[in-house]
């Protein structure tokens, strides 16, 4: 504690009472826990980690889950008001076909989006790719955030 | 030094380290709680609250700062966040039941009647401050902090530490004198701590 705190009684010389309170102040001791604080520390801490790792993927899944839906809604309500050809789209339909690599899974999504209108057939595309880049983002933050950086950081 | 080594083993996660830390900083914490909380069951609880937070936001301490007064910081403002949801939870149960909270009086190890009364009498008049003003005090006078520690630890300008600290003089002078006037009135308001 600090003893030596001059200035104050220099500041507050004609306050009455204060003099008195601030010996009071000074005299005050520091105050201890309860022996065994860490151990108690360190209970709490395992029991919060393993209430966490109940919790983390109940919020993995419900993170993916409204990222889907929530791109999901986008697609289905912006879709009749998109422009009827969408260049850029057409241009990643075609690379798509032309990846040999993934001749499969461009494949069905050539199958897919073929099989709509051309209108929606571009903004099907765009769709998919904005479905896929923000649920791949929402993946990595929500596993970084509950997986990476929790359990590093005691959970 | 010794808490530079353990800070940065605790910084990787590693538990036993933050558990010396915790052991050496937790009679400064729990006192901070004590003053701001004036109940010993719950200053314990939001010590180790405080050594959960800082353990898991370890990664925002500056290691060319001191550990002591971010620690100190977090218990703050732990304990100005409970002060305000208990204000919030008194006044409801005061509206729902028109009477005051009944306080509890468990007599301390402390070594004297009169040394009870005067720990008494310093939670009193610092039970009166507002939870900054209360915060301030305790920091200064406990911990010997400098007025830009303060600041620092309360989110506040220098100057704006040292209104509230000319404040909570003039209201600790008050309240001390209307101690004074009263007769000592007989019990505590909570749990007292031991002063080891």
């Amino acid at each position: 504690m600090n003893l030596q705190q001059p200035e104050l009684v220099r500041q507050e010389p004609d306050l009455p009472g204060w003099a008195e309170a601030e010996a009071a102040l000074q005299a005050a001791p520091l105050l201890s826990p309860a022996a065994g604080f860490t151990g108690r520390w360190r209970l709490l801490l395992t029991a919060q980690r393993a209430r966490h790792a109940r919790r983390q993927p109940l919020w993995s899944l419900g993170l993916a889950l409204s990222g889907a839906l929530a791109a999901l809604a986008v697609w289905v309500l912006l879709g009749p008001l998109s422009a009827p050809a969408d260049l850029a789209a057409e241009v990643a339909l075609r690379a798509a076909a032309w990846a040999r690599g993934f001749e499969i899974v461009f494949g069905l999504l050539d199958a897919v989006l073929g099989s709509l209108p051309l209108g929606l057939r571009a903004l099907g595309g765009l769709g998919l790719l904005f479905t896929l880049g923000w649920l791949s983002a929402l993946w990595l933050a929500s596993l970084y955030r509950l997986s990476v950086q929790e359990v590093r950081n005691g959970g | 030094m010794e808490e530079a080594r353990w800070l940065a083993r605790a910084r990787k996660g590693d538990e036993r380290a933050f558990a010396q830390l915790v052991e050496a900083y937790e009679r400064p914490v729990f006192n901070l709680c004590y003053r701001m909380l004036w109940d010993a069951p719950e200053a314990e609880d939001a010590a180790q609250e405080t050594f959960l937070k800082a353990f898991r936001g370890l990664h925002r301490h500056d290691p060319d700062r001191p550990f002591r007064p971010w620690l100190l910081s977090i218990a703050s403002h732990h304990c100005i966040d409970r002060l305000r949801r208990r204000r919030l939870r008194l006044t409801s149960l005061e509206d729902l039941q028109g009477e005051e909270v009944p306080a509890a009086q468990t007599p301390g190890p402390e070594a004297t009647a009169l040394e009870r009364e005067q720990s008494r009498r310093v939670q009193q008049m610092l039970a009166g401050l507002a939870p900054k003003e209360r915060a301030a005090v305790v920091l200064r006078y406990w911990y010997d902090l400098s007025y830009v520690e303060i600041g620092q630890a309360l989110a506040l300008s220098e100057s704006a530490v040292k209104s509230r600290l000319h404040r909570a003089r003039r209201q600790l002078a008050d309240l001390w004198r209307a101690g004074d006037e009263k007769a000592p009135a007989a019990g505590g308001r909570q749990n007292e701590p031991s002063a080891a």
